[in-house]
């Protein structure tokens, strides 16, 4: 039953399956039609009259959100009269919109400010005075709601209802007193508020985290992959690039993700500020930390291997990492070192299997799969998923070289792991956060990049690669990412 | 009698109303309109207790309840008074005069100190426009209300207290 339609949409043909609407058909080809209400990953409402087009032979102007495509139809998005109507319906839009931009967090990825710069442009009409609601409420999350600036999209309720299902909020009352919110005296409770940011196209929900931190327009946003667990949801990272300082995470439209993310996700930018960074390589001589160039610190990794003999060394890997790291470290230390023991550290108490039936997965790891088809690729260790830290502690290797987890609010028992590390022989810890620098008498030390910094993929639960392509230049000096830190301990060798 | 459901908050005769509305509708949200007017009728407003047991009994959602209580003025939520005084503020009521009313309705209930008996609230068009202003009491109809006459619509209300 998949009947295809041909139409045109400002001239331009294409062919769509039977049912898709005008709006979806535009939303493909990449033709701008102004809208507030219509999301791509929402029941269509129809409520804001913003996607007026102009049908060739019908009088009147119909909304393309809800139209659908017919056999021959002619769809014209950018007449005068297509211009006149959207002027009108913004004005009716900001008849009761308070225009407090200057302390809007909203301001610059605004959809009525991006319109009126489009389109808008004209002295008010209204003689009226605005109808006043209320403002900066906590409504539960990560959200502060401003009931003023609220166009009454109704995209919050749809997403409440559709995507988590909690049906938390409503739109009270009618006319100009319609009023969006909670239940009296009830909070929003899931872990996915922070959408409800995203989606609103003006600045009524705003984010308790990010909001007043930064203004957007001096934020660049690079293309990455959440490492917050094994979904692997498409994000962009903001982050102001001459200090290096990240602000915040949003999803992108992905095959994992669709157009949503959790609010755990959303925290897994805070780990990557130079604050909780590993910075130095340092050994530590009677107890006395010693910071030490990368030449010297690889140098002498590689005369304490030498020394005891790769049978002696084991690799203690959390599963944090991407498939090119993994590569290339296991390239060297199995393939051309012949180092047999290998062991997988994962979080003790973490429950693999379970699912929030949204997206948020028991595995915390970005990279589990990648790590066990590594694994395999090179016929070491376990080949089943599973914690081995003890056994890695009670083998009593030599050496260990432990690509530390680089996420600890994903890794509960990190600092303890750590402290058990730290009492063992040898440890080479090589670590994207500091948590190291918190215990006494690490013996070798070496800082990498986080994911943020490095090109490479991750295989999520599906098996479906996630690509880190567009890398933010690190601020610390002289960093490397696993992979070519290992390539340059091999120079040693 | 049906004991087993003897917990719930509605009557016998409410519940018989409730669940014979809530099959009447494609979806069980059409049904919150009749349910909302049943329980008013029969308890004199929409409590908060209601709206708790409209969820845990019959999983109407709470926050579509509360919606079509906020959009329709007709109903309570709060504890009406012994005469609830409605009156259209709507354009042609309006025009004849509803505001002049409204203002004495409230000069005389502050004069006769019955603010405990009777409530007043503007709501939107009562249908009769060509008698306007209109006003209701209660479920009475009072038509064509002047701020002379109205008095005398009251006295008949007041005399009772
Ligand atoms: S709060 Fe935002 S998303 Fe919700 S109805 Fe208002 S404008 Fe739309
Ligand atoms: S579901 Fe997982 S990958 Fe997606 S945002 Fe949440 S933590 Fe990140
Ligand atoms: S986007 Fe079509 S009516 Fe809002």
């Amino acid at each position: 039953m998949s009947e295809t339609i041909n139409f045109k949409i400002d001239g331009q043909s294409v062919s769509v399956p039977k049912g898709t609407t005008v709006m979806q058909a535009a939303y493909q080809m990449k033709i701008k039609i102004p809208h507030f209400c219509w999301h791509p990953g929402l029941s269509v409402a129809g409520v804001c009259r913003f996607c007026l087009v102009k049908v060739e032979g019908r009088p009147k102007l119909e909304i393309a959100c809800n139209l659908q495509a017919s056999e021959g139809m002619e769809i014209l998005t950018d007449t005068p009269e297509v211009k006149e109507a959207h002027k009108w319906a913004l004005e009716f839009h900001l008849v009761n919109h308070p225009l407090d931009c200057p302390i809007c967090d909203q301001a610059g990825e605004c959809g009525l400010q991006n319109y009126y710069m489009e389109v808008g442009k004209y002295q008010s009409q209204m003689e009226r005075p605005k109808v006043l609601k209320p403002k900066a409420l906590d409504v539960g999350g990560d959200l502060v709601l401003d009931t003023e600036r609220c166009i009454l999209c109704s995209r919050c309720v749809r997403f409440e209802k559709e995507v988590t299902k909690s049906e938390a909020l409503g739109i009270f009352d009618r006319g100009d007193h319609a009023i969006i919110g909670t239940y009296p005296g009830k909070k929003i409770e899931h872990k996915y508020t922070t959408n409800l940011v995203d989606i609103c196209p003006v600045g009524a929900f705003t984010s308790k985290d990010f909001r007043f931190k930064q203004r957007v327009w001096f934020l660049k946003d690079k293309q990455s992959v959440c490492p917050g667990c094994s979904t692997g949801c498409s994000i962009d990272l903001f982050a102001k690039e001459q200090t290096g300082t990240y602000y915040r995470i949003k999803p992108r439209e992905g095959e994992s993700n669709g157009y949503w993310m959790c609010d755990t996700g959303r925290g897994m930018y805070r780990h990557l500020n130079i604050e909780t960074r590993q910075r130095f390589h340092y050994v530590s001589k009677n107890g006395q930390k010693i910071d030490i160039d990368q030449k010297e610190s690889l140098n002498q990794l590689a005369s304490k291997i030498k020394e005891v003999g790769p049978e002696h060394v084991s690799l203690l890997v959390s599963a944090q990492y991407t498939n090119e790291e993994y590569e290339a470290f296991f390239d060297f230390f199995v393939g051309k070192l012949g180092v047999k023991k290998v062991y997988q550290w994962r979080e003790p108490t973490e429950k693999l299997n379970d699912f929030d039936g949204i997206l948020l997965r028991g595995d915390r790891n970005s990279n589990t799969h990648g790590l066990m088809a590594t694994l395999k690729k090179y016929g070491v260790g376990n080949q089943k998923i599973g914690n081995e830290f003890d056994i890695a502690v009670s083998s009593a290797a030599k050496v260990v070289i432990a690509l530390v987890p680089e996420i600890p609010a994903t890794f509960p028992s990190l600092q303890s792991n750590l402290q058990t590390l730290v009492s063992l022989n040898f440890v080479s810890f090589w670590t994207v956060n500091s948590e190291i620098e918190k215990i006494k008498g690490a013996k070798h030390v070496v800082p990498v990049k986080g994911f943020s910094e490095k090109k490479g993929s991750f295989t999520n639960h599906f098996g479906k690669l996630g690509h880190l392509t567009s890398p933010f230049v690190s601020v610390i000096e002289g960093i490397n990412c696993v992979a070519s830190t290992t390539r340059k301990l091999s120079e040693y060798f | 009698m049906n004991s087993s459901n003897n917990s719930s908050i509605f009557s016998e005769k409410l519940k018989t109303v409730i669940e014979k509305e809530l099959t009447r509708y494609e979806t069980k949200r059409s049904a919150i309109l009749p349910i909302c007017h049943a329980i008013q009728d029969e308890c004199g407003w929409v409590q908060e207790k209601h709206i708790d047991a409209l969820e845990k009994e019959y999983s109407l959602n709470r926050i579509q309840v509360k919606e079509v209580l906020t959009f329709y003025k007709a109903y309570k939520q709060s504890e009406p008074k012994k005469f609830e005084i409605e009156f259209c503020d709507n354009i042609v009521c309006c025009m004849m005069g509803a505001k002049d009313a409204m203002a004495k309705i409230e000069e005389l209930i502050e004069k006769q100190g019955v603010n405990s008996e009777f409530g007043l609230k503007g709501v939107p068009c009562l249908g009769v426009c060509d008698q306007a202003p209109a006003m209701l009491v209660n479920k009475d109809r009072h038509h064509k209300i002047t701020n002379e006459n109205v008095e005398k619509v009251l006295s008949r209300y007041s005399s009772t207290i």
